[in-house]
């Protein structure tokens, strides 16, 4: 997966500038369509390098745009000004009397000379620039603007007739974007900034054996793998026949490559393994009879059922070293049974939507003896516009994120706090209504621990 | 004893760095975290002989040695029967026990700019300044062996003892320290080695001084990020200034806040005890007043019966007053009013709740994202 060079028969993150986004599979020799942007030729970016911007011709041939533009032309507001000579000590709000207000701007469709059909028209025959050029020159009241106005005026036609575009390799970051801007539900919501969080806390590293139980259509997974570097092992946990990862596929993995991290098991397997059926072995005399397609069959199901085996025993010798959950299923009998096949020290990680699971999940952890400092955090990115003289958050943002909650697997001494003995290791975690005998146990561990905690809030 | 400096030349320093790999025991002298509280976390190299004495008891070393890493640890003072926690290190962990030496970039901060940066094993990264070292660490875990950071420092002392730890945790060959102000000089490292990064992050007081000199050691083949990490706006307009001067694009500025939430327990006070509280008090006083107009009453009898026994006899002394008695201990307590009550104790019925944390990290930096494409070739060989 070649995150630099833009290569044949990949998915593509295409941005257009009215901050539509767009996930095209680029087949050689096939025509890209991007609705009323225009259509190219898929051939004149395959083999370029990612972080160009280019312009659709008429011809359906790009151009690659000058690289300090980008998808805009650079407002005169934005770029630097050369009159003071260059450099500035601080960067001063610009006056009043020089930028405008909006003081004589009156709401009138009329301003616009131009017609629809005009428009229309132009669109077929000028550029992109052209046509906006045209536009803003038979606006009557284009001057009474303010300079921020004016500027904005363009920035909003540049959006709606300019035919660039910007190819990007399609990782975890770009399929956040855009499932945040197409169906944010689909990968339960995350942005970068959680996402990073959960990939740092439960260190996941090239070399790592990790379980996730993501239902994300393989974001988290494709995430984990891209810190990996292709070393190390996933166990990919899911509820279906077949585990879904068809988000996981716009990230462009070969193959051999998923094939040999990610191994997959299903809830009923993982639960049941003895359940499993064994694998009626066949002679290879047997096997040279059989028609090449049940061969095939054979092989595969022989393959499938020996990773299996591995896994079986990986999670009984409990040597993973990493846990994460992005899922709906309640935490409680997932972490029961997942604990257990973490080594010591390691950590595990539960992403919700909500908060409240986690708080629940919280309660019976802290009771829960094998489990360390359990902790819930929220982390939220805030974005601003940086203007001279217009610097500030921006006024609306998307909502997500989810809460994560992260703790450390130890392995707990036999004797307690107090001298009571422990509670065997794979017991069932105390409910957390603090009532009845293991909630006393559990009552004095948590009172050690508060006993033991520096800052209370 | 230098909790930096690994003691044993034998096999088992084969493992690298525990920050690049993992190991499910703790060799004799290997780096551990020793975990006494939620804020307090050591490190240490264990060592035979050696104990590590807290308020919690004392800990024996040669008891740590060989156990797994994870083992929850008993004291071995009769007195105290406290408990420590043994743990392997990540950059997360590392990152709350290290002794700073300057503000560092704290994990929401760095677990975004990691992802954002799109760090990769294998990745190269420029660094500046090194500070503590806490980002680095971080830094180092997700290029790994095949990748490379160049660190640079301009505080002597603080890139000495950068250096140091680095070298001790193993990391000394993927993480090539510098000494220098890389805003006067540019970056210059002080190993052999032509700079091509693929990320470059800048934590300094002027950043748009460093930016210009990054043209010579990024690549030339790829994409170069950049993430900016000031805690003023004027830095950050400034850098933005020259960020445009310079060709980067998608210039975009974000803070990151993170809080933490604490799972609690709230008490489940219901009005209607309030309300029988007072039910409670009222029958009491009324009760209380009706036993003390009989007493009364039964005094009065008996003064009348006293006084006429000793009409004749010396005059009695004036009644004395006789203050009420308390009222009667058993009062209505539903919510153990008085009594110190720890949350979920049994008797009370109580409510799952989070609260945010008391003291919350307002800010920490705004973190300024940009790239820039790789220069393009034009027909001619030459580079745009």
């Amino acid at each position: 997966m070649n995150e630099d060079i833009i290569e044949p028969n990949n998915y593509v993150f295409i941005r257009l500038p009215s901050a539509t986004l767009r996930i095209t599979k680029l087949a050689p020799h096939s025509t890209i369509h991007l609705g009323k942007f225009g259509s190219f030729y898929a051939d004149d970016i395959i083999g370029k390098s990612y972080g160009y911007t280019y312009e659709i011709k008429d011809d359906k041939h790009v151009d690659m745009i000058y690289s300090s533009e980008g998808l805009f032309p650079s407002s005169t507001i934005d770029a630097d000004e050369e009159e003071d000579g260059g450099e500035t000590e601080n960067t001063p709000v610009p006056e009043v009397k020089d930028v405008g207000t909006n003081e004589n701007t009156r709401d009138d469709p009329a301003v616009q000379k131009l017609s629809m059909t005009e428009i229309e028209a132009l669109k077929k025959t000028a550029s992109g620039e052209k046509i906006i050029e045209t536009v803003i020159k038979s606006h009557a009241a284009f001057d009474k603007k303010s300079v921020y106005s004016q500027e904005k005026y363009k920035r909003r036609k540049q959006q709606k007739f300019l035919r660039r575009f910007t190819p990007c390799s399609v990782g975890s970051c770009e399929i956040i974007e855009y499932f945040q801007y197409k169906d944010h539900h689909r990968i339960l919501e995350l942005t970068s900034e959680s996402l990073g969080l959960i990939l740092s806390l439960a260190n996941i590293r090239p070399g790592g054996k990790y379980i996730v139980m993501d239902e994300t259509g393989g974001l988290v997974a494709g995430a984990m793998m891209e810190r990996m570097g292709g070393e190390g092992m996933i166990m990919f946990a899911h509820e279906n026949e077949h585990p879904n990862m068809d988000v996981m596929k716009f990230m462009n993995f070969p193959e051999p490559l998923v094939a040999q991290m990610i191994k997959t098991i299903n809830l009923f397997e993982l639960f049941y393994p003895e359940e499993e059926e064994d694998m009626k072995m066949l002679s290879e005399d047997t096997l040279s009879k059989m028609k090449s397609s049940r061969r095939g069959q054979y092989y595969r199901r022989l393959a499938r059922h020996v990773e299996l085996q591995s896994v079986f025993q990986q999670i009984s010798d409990g040597l993973f070293d990493g846990l994460i959950l992005a899922t709906t299923l309640e935490t409680k009998p997932l972490l029961d049974k997942l604990i257990p096949a973490l080594q010591g020290s390691r950590q595990l990680v539960v992403y919700n939507t909500a908060k409240e699971p986690l708080v629940a999940t919280s309660h019976d952890l802290m009771a829960d003896l094998r489990v360390l400092a359990p902790t819930i955090l929220e982390s939220r990115v805030r974005k601003y516009q940086v203007f001279p003289g217009r610097t500030h958050p921006e006024m609306t943002s998307k909502s997500g994120g989810g809460y994560v909650l992260w703790g450390t697997r130890v392995l707990p001494s036999k004797v307690q706090a107090g001298g009571k003995k422990r509670r065997k290791p794979n017991a069932p975690m105390p409910s957390s209504n603090g009532n009845g005998d293991a909630g006393k146990k559990a009552k004095v561990a948590e009172t050690w621990r508060e006993e033991h905690t520096e800052t209370v809030a | 004893m230098d909790i930096n400096k690994p003691n044993n030349t034998d096999a088992s320093a084969d493992w690298t760095s525990p920050f690049v790999e993992f190991n499910s025991s703790i060799p004799e002298s290997g780096l551990v975290l020793a975990w006494l509280t939620r804020d307090n976390t050591k490190p240490l190299r264990p060592l035979p002989g050696s104990a590590l004495h807290t308020r919690f008891g004392s800990f024996q070393h040669s008891s740590m040695i060989s156990s797994k890493y994870g083992t929850q640890l008993a004291s071995s003072s009769s007195t105290q029967a406290g408990f420590i926690y043994l743990l392997h290190p990540t950059p997360e962990l590392w990152s709350m026990s290290l002794p700073h030496r300057t503000q560092i970039v704290y994990t929401p901060d760095a677990s975004y700019i990691v992802q954002r940066l799109r760090i990769r094993p294998g990745s190269k990264v420029i660094e500046a300044g090194t500070g503590s070292a806490s980002f680095t660490h971080a830094l180092a875990r997700t290029v790994a062996k095949n990748g490379r950071i160049w660190t640079f420092e301009f505080h002597e002392p603080r890139f000495e003892m950068a250096m140091k730890e680095i070298e001790d945790h193993g990391l000394d060959g993927v993480v090539k320290c510098s000494h220098g102000d890389v805003c006067v000089n540019g970056f210059i490292p002080v190993c052999d080695e032509i700079l091509d990064a693929s990320a470059v992050f800048l934590d300094l007081p002027s950043p748009w001084l460093a930016i210009p000199h990054l043209k010579s050691v990024i690549s030339k083949e790829k994409i170069v990020r950049i993430c900016c990490f000031s805690p003023c706006m004027e830095q950050v307009q400034r850098t933005i200034e020259t960020l445009q001067k310079e060709g980067w694009l998608d210039i975009d500025m974000v803070e990151v806040s993170c809080k933490r939430w604490e799972a609690r327990k709230e008490m489940i006070r219901k009005p209607q005890d309030a309300i029988e509280r007072l039910r409670d008090i009222k029958r009491r006083r009324s009760e209380g007043l009706k036993k003390r107009n009989e007493r009364k009453l039964a005094e009065e009898r008996n003064d009348e019966a006293v006084s006429e026994a000793q009409e004749n006899g010396p005059a009695t002394p004036a009644e004395k007053h006789v203050p009420d008695k308390p009222f009667l201990p058993s009062e209505y307590n539903p919510w153990g009013k008085g009594k110190r009550v720890h949350e979920g104790e049994d008797g009370y019925e109580w409510k799952e709740v989070s609260k945010v944390e008391a003291e919350l990290k307002s800010h920490t930096s705004y973190l300024t994202f940009a790239y820039l494409p790789p220069p393009v070739q034009g027909k001619d060989g030459s580079s745009e």
